[in-house]
């Protein structure tokens, strides 16, 4: 990693140090084994006691999974998916703008916390609070709406699912659902995963096109009763082929690189053109998602983007960029308490549950305990 | 993947262990389904655990095999199963600590959904309920005020009981859950000695007794220890058990 980013080395950020990983092995230059290629992880220099304490969870990782001991042997590794950035879109309240009543938070939703990049810690972060504020938002709308239940509507889809079950458990396709997955994960790993290109995103999106017609044709080798693992990966494979083709094309049609969306083609951040969200819907029947696209406005922002901190200043910036860089400067130095800066910048607070809105106290301000004495600190109502 | 045996690029070992999995299979769901063994035989690999082994039978040999995991990394307590007869589990066992034979089985006591896939959810959520496992207050928190600090030491003990995943391995090796349905459990005593521990908790002893203080909680252990031995997070059981019942058996002497 040294070699690659003399800086921070192995403490770059995720998506630095996973595409050097790729670029390392895609140059030949990985170990190979049954299950696939992956290079080899050296953290025996930091010695014995430092691995068995402050690197505790990694040992027993190590122990557990792999069976070695990293103070003596190398560890196998090789970048993976960890997170899904991007989900169903939904307005600060956390409902979703095109079904009335779908709640979503978490990982599940674009609420939109992180953008194309999910900072570390941040998935926690979000759970908790969005739980919290999405939770209040639910409650309010089950108390402000009356539920009438159309029960013949309900019986109608519950017959048309149950048949294509049915359907499914009897016709004795010739597609296989394994074979399909594996293809699916393939096609997506290869093309879709951490550096993109437009030959191999169009690849991907005929390939995933054409698996989604043999869906078609599954055809199931088990009974299909109760909980199957087969008739649920039947029932889940389109579905999954639909939202893979979401991606695919999203990315084949975002023509920069942001985030985790590495084009090799076009390795700058466009913030001239791109500074929006791809929102994906899939009409019935259709072969292709619909993509639109939602600009977001830089003006309303409290950090524009800029450059990131490390690595080479690659982007084109966005028109208003100094403009509103300079704004929030200048508000920063106008306010000294954090509320009007805030109410300034971007205000926010009315988006909130109403519980929600009033100021909360913070350690080290108003007299909530002294920073040069931190033993002094915290305490609840005085 | 291939299924033959290991040749690797760089030299390694050649013709693998030939592992053979006798694994329990019913589908309570399926009307002409009977409890049987079914067996299958996959290479070893280094490093191999029972969630690599699972997965590529069910991909290779048998798309209808069910079995849970989620996050395969020991943390989710989905994975619990009988491994040559032991609860544990099986996304961190590895086949290179398991003999040629390796015999699978669904966890007793819980509601099979079918072959090595067990309801613990259900189980798990009726005990919490019963036993109420969460922080009983006084009144409304104030939001908006600083919360109030735990003790450093006090929040070290609560985390030692709190890493419990509720994976099941102690109700499944537990002599006294085999027999008796209503019996709460060590998983169920550990909250319990959890949420004692807990200063914000309101709950005295005699009202712990009120949850746990009947053959169906503290007095229906039996002290087998069962729970101890297989629990893979390794929580301090057999030390909470006596504890508590120690804390119980004093709630009776002093009324």
């Amino acid at each position: 990693m040294p070699d690659y980013e003399p800086e921070k080395a192995e403490l770059a950020s995720r998506d630095v140090v996973s595409r050097h990983m790729e670029s390392h092995i895609n140059k030949g230059l990985g170990a190979t084994s049954r299950f696939g290629e992956h290079l080899w992880l050296d953290i025996r220099l930091l010695g014995e006691d430092h691995i068995n304490t402050r690197l505790r969870e990694v040992k027993e990782i190590c122990q557990y999974f792999l069976g070695i001991d990293p103070a003596r042997e190398l560890i196998p590794v090789r970048p993976a998916q960890h997170y899904s950035m991007g989900g169903i879109r939904t307005d600060a309240h956390g409902q979703s703008g095109t079904l009335k009543g779908l709640f979503a938070c978490g990982e599940a939703a674009c609420w939109d916390l992180h953008g194309f990049n999910r900072l570390g810690g941040n998935s926690v972060a979000e759970t908790v609070v969005a739980g919290m504020l999405v939770g209040e938002s639910m409650a309010d709308f089950c108390l402000g709406n009356e539920a009438s239940v159309d029960t013949g509507l309900v019986r109608e889809f519950f017959e048309r699912e149950q048949a294509a079950l049915d359907n499914l458990r009897r016709r004795g396709g010739a597609q296989r659902v394994t074979a399909l997955n594996a293809a699916m994960q393939s096609a997506m790993t290869r093309n879709v995963g951490i550096y993109r290109d437009a030959d191999g995103l169009q690849a991907a999106v005929a390939e995933l096109g054409s698996l989604l017609e043999r869906c078609a044709d599954i055809g199931l080798q088990s009974g299909g009763h109760g909980a199957d693992p087969e008739l649920v990966l039947a029932y889940r494979l389109p579905r999954m082929l639909k939202l893979a083709l979401c991606v695919a094309q999203g990315a084949l049609n975002r023509t920069e690189s942001r985030g985790a969306h590495c084009r090799l083609d076009f390795p700058e951040r466009d913030d001239s053109q791109w500074l929006n969200r791809t929102l994906a819907r899939w009409p019935a029947g259709a072969a292709l998602p619909q993509l639109r696209y939602e600009a977001l406005d830089i003006m309303a922002m409290e950090l524009p983007p800029a450059w990131r901190g490390y690595g080479s200043r690659d982007f084109i910036p966005h028109p208003q960029q100094a403009q509103r860089q300079r704004e929030v400067e200048t508000a920063t130095e106008q306010y000294g308490n954090r509320f009007e800066r805030q109410e300034a910048l971007m205000p926010y607070t009315h988006l909130l549950p109403e519980r929600y809105r009033s100021h909360n106290a913070r350690l080290f301000e108003d007299g909530q305990g002294d920073f040069n004495d931190p033993e002094a600190a915290g305490g609840a109502a005085e | 993947m291939n299924d033959a045996a290991v040749i690797a690029k760089d030299g390694e070992e050649h013709g693998a262990r030939r592992l053979r999995f006798e694994i329990f299979r019913f589908n309570p769901c399926d009307p002409d389904s009977r409890p049987h063994y079914d067996t299958f035989e996959l290479d070893d690999a280094p490093g191999m655990t029972l969630f690599i082994a699972l997965n590529l039978i069910r991909e290779q040999q048998d798309p209808g095999l069910q079995f849970d995991f989620v996050c395969r990394a020991g943390i989710c307590g989905s994975c619990a199963m009988l491994i040559n007869g032991r609860p544990t589990l099986a996304c961190r066992t590895l086949t290179g600590t398991l003999p040629d034979t390796v015999r699978l089985s669904p966890l007793p006591v819980f509601e099979l959904i079918g072959d090595l896939s067990v309801n613990t959810g259900k189980w798990m959520r009726q005990m919490s309920e019963r036993l109420r496992t969460w922080v009983d207050v006084a009144e409304d928190v104030d939001l908006d005020s600083l919360e109030t600090p735990m003790d450093p030491d006090a929040a070290q003990a609560i985390y030692e009981l709190e890493r419990c995943i509720e994976c099941g391995c102690c109700v499944a090796g537990c002599g006294t859950a085999v027999m008796r349905e209503s019996f709460v459990g060590a998983v169920g005593l550990n909250k319990m000695a959890r949420f004692r521990l807990d200063p914000r908790d309101t709950r005295e002893d005699a009202d712990f007794f009120e949850l746990i203080g009947t053959d169906e909680g503290i007095f229906g252990c039996m002290s087998l220890l069962g729970c101890d031995d297989v629990c893979p997070k390794d929580l301090p059981l057999q030390t909470q058990l006596a504890y508590l019942r120690r804390k119980m058996a004093k709630v009776t002497l002093t009324g």
